[in-house]
C-alpha cells in the first residue's frame, strides 16, 4: 500500500536543477511499477521503455511541491496515462493506413489471405492454452483506451477506486462503471460466455 | 448479470467486501457454477496481468541520457550570464557576425525563393519524395474533374462509380488519364491543383483536415453527418502510375500484402474522423453496390485501405454508430 510522499523535497530541487544522480535516484524507486504498466498499456517492451522514460523526464523536473494528497507514484501514474494518451491521438494522425485486401465480389470471403468481416471474439480455449498470456493481452489491447487504463490500474496496480479516481481525473463512481463495461468487453472479447 | 448483481460481484473481485457481506458473497458463487466460472476467468487474467515484467538492460543509463539531454538546455542558460563565460559569449558574438555577414546588414532580407514560398508549419510541410508528389497530383486532378461534372446520386455518401473506360486508364499515363464520369463521359483534362499552405500529403495528415475535411480541396468527402460528427475521407487512385507511386512512397512496405497495382481493381481509402478499427470494416456485396462497414476506434488507425473491382458499381460508406 502506498504511503504518503516521503521524498526530501532537496531531492526534487535537485532534479530540477539537473542533478542526474537525483534523478535516478527517484526513478530506480518508480520505474519498474511505471515500466509493467506500460508493457500491458503499449504491448511492446520498446513502446513501454520509452514511454517510461518520458514519463518520468518531463514529469518530476515539473513537480513542485507536494501537499501530502497525493503520492509520488499517483503523480508519476498520472502524468504516464495523460503522456500514453496523447500519443495514441498522435500515432492516430500519423499513422496513415493499414493496408489490406477485400475478397472481390462474388466470392467466399474464406479465400485469400483476410478476411475483414471477421471480429469474433478470440476463442475461449486460448485462456486454457499455453497462448492464455497472448490471448489476454490481445485483448487487453483491444479494449477503449480509457476502459483499459481504468482496468489495468485496477488489475496490475490493485489500485483502490479512490486513487485511480483520482490519476484518471474521474468522480469514483465513473471509476467503478467503466471498471465494470472493461470487464464486460474483456470477458466478452476472451470469448467467454456472457 | 443485473446490475445489482453486477456491483457486488465487482466489489468482491476488487476485494471491496467485508464479514458477513463477504460471505454471502462467497455462499452465492459456490452455488452458482456460472459465478464460479467468471471468479475463475478473472483469477487467470489477472495472473497474466500482474506478472512481473523485467526492466529491459541498460534502462537507467538511457534514462538518464535522456535527462541529462533534456535538462542540458537549462543549465546552459544558467551558466550564460556568469562572468567567467562573458568572454565566450563575446568570442562567439564576434564569430558569427563574421562568417554570417547578412545577419549585420539590415537590407538583408530572404532569398527571392524563400519569399516566394509560403511558410507552412512543419507538420503540414509535405514530404519531398516526388512520387507522393505525383500521388497528390493524382488526386487533386480527380477531384477537379468531379467538380465540374453532373451532380452525384442524392445520397451524399455515394461514390460515383468508374466506368469500365477509366480501366483503360489506368495503363495510360498521368496526364492522360480520364476521371471518372456519372454519365459515362470522359472528362476533359482538368487543370492542375494549386498548391496551398495545406498542402498535404498522404503520409501526414493533420489533424485539422479531419476536424474539417470540406476546407481542403483535396479531399473527397463522402459523408457529413448534421452533428458533423463524421467525415470520411474517400479517395480512389485509378491510375497505375499512382498506386506504383504509394508503392514507392513510405507505406511501400504497408502495400506489399495488396500485391503489384492491378488495372482491374481500384484502391479505396476510408479514414473517418476519430480514428477506425480496420479489423472492423467488412465490404458486403449487394445489388446496389458495395456497402463499406467499419466501426469508429480512437485508439485504431488514421485509415484503412483496400481493394475493389473495377466493375463500375457503386460504393457506399455505413459506419456502424
Amino acid at each position: 500500500m502506498e504511503e504518503a510522499l516521503r521524498e526530501p523535497a532537496e531531492l526534487l530541487d535537485a532534479i530540477r536543477r539537473g542533478d542526474a544522480d537525483a534523478f535516478e535516484q527517484v526513478a530506480r524507486q518508480n520505474a519498474p511499477r511505471l515500466f509493467r504498466m506500460a508493457l500491458r498499456l503499449t504491448g511492446r517492451r520498446e513502446d513501454a521503455e520509452d514511454l517510461v522514460q518520458e514519463t518520468l523526464v518531463r514529469a518530476l523536473p515539473s513537480l513542485r511541491r507536494f501537499e501530502g494528497r497525493s503520492t509520488l507514484s499517483t503523480y508519476l501514474f498520472r502524468a504516464m496515462g495523460n503522456l500514453w494518451k496523447n500519443r495514441l491521438r498522435s500515432k492516430q494522425r500519423s499513422r496513415l493506413v493499414e493496408w489490406f485486401r477485400a475478397a472481390p465480389a462474388g466470392t467466399a470471403a474464406t479465400e485469400g489471405e483476410f478476411d475483414p468481416r471477421d471480429a469474433a471474439p478470440l476463442a475461449p480455449e486460448r485462456l486454457e492454452a499455453a497462448d492464455r498470456a497472448s490471448a489476454v493481452r490481445e485483448a487487453v489491447a483491444r479494449l477503449e483506451p480509457t476502459r483499459r487504463w481504468t482496468l489495468l490500474l485496477r488489475e496490475v496496480e490493485e489500485m483502490p477506486y479512490e486513487q485511480i479516481a483520482e490519476i484518471t481525473g474521474a468522480p469514483v463512481g465513473t471509476v467503478r462503471s467503466r471498471l465494470a463495461r472493461a470487464r464486460d468487453d474483456l470477458r466478452r472479447l476472451l470469448g467467454a460466455p456472457s | 448479470m443485473s446490475r445489482e448483481r453486477n456491483r457486488w460481484f465487482q466489489d468482491y473481485l476488487d476485494g471491496r467486501l467485508r464479514g458477513p457481506e463477504l460471505e454471502a458473497a462467497e455462499a452465492r458463487i459456490r452455488d452458482d457454477p456460472e459465478l464460479a466460472r467468471r471468479v475463475e476467468t478473472w483469477s487467470k487474467v489477472r495472473e497474466v496481468l500482474r506478472e512481473p515484467a523485467e526492466l529491459p538492460p541498460g534502462f537507467y543509463t538511457r534514462a538518464r541520457a535522456r535527462f541529462e539531454a533534456s535538462a542540458r538546455p537549462r543549465r546552459w542558460v544558467g551558466h550564460l550570464f556568469t562572468w567567467e563565460s562573458a568572454g565566450l559569449a563575446a568570442a562567439v558574438a564576434l564569430a558569427f557576425a563574421l562568417f554570417v555577414p547578412e545577419l549585420l546588414d539590415p537590407r538583408s532580407g530572404p532569398t527571392p525563393t524563400e519569399a516566394a514560398t509560403p511558410r507552412v508549419a512543419d507538420e503540414q510541410r509535405p514530404a519531398p519524395a516526388p512520387v507522393v508528389e505525383e500521388l497528390k497530383t493524382t488526386v487533386g486532378k480527380l477531384e477537379q474533374a468531379q467538380a465540374g461534372q453532373a451532380p452525384v446520386a442524392e445520397d451524399p455518401r455515394r461514390i460515383a462509380p468508374a466506368p469500365p473506360a477509366a480501366a483503360d486508364a489506368a495503363a495510360g499515363s498521368l496526364e492522360g488519364a480520364a476521371a471518372p464520369s456519372d454519365t459515362g463521359r470522359r472528362a476533359e483534362a482538368p487543370a492542375p491543383v494549386a498548391r496551398s499552405e495545406r498542402d498535404l500529403t498522404r503520409a501526414r495528415l493533420p489533424e485539422e483536415a479531419f476536424a474539417d475535411a470540406t476546407a481542403d480541396p483535396r479531399l473527397e468527402v463522402v459523408g457529413l453527418t448534421s452533428a458533423a460528427e463524421l467525415s470520411v475521407e474517400l479517395t480512389r487512385v485509378e491510375t497505375r502510375r499512382a498506386w506504383e507511386a504509394l508503392l514507392g512512397g513510405e507505406n511501400g512496405s504497408a502495400l506489399a500484402p495488396l500485391g503489384a497495382p492491378d488495372p482491374s481493381l481500384r484502391l479505396i481509402l476510408v479514414a473517418p474522423a476519430g480514428g477506425i478499427d480496420c479489423a472492423t470494416v467488412s465490404v458486403a456485396d449487394s445489388a446496389k453496390g458495395y456497402g463499406v462497414d467499419f466501426r469508429r476506434e480512437p485508439s485504431g488507425s488514421a485509415g484503412c485501405a483496400f481493394l475493389l473491382p473495377r466493375d463500375g458499381r457503386a460504393v457506399f460508406i455505413v459506419p456502424r454508430q
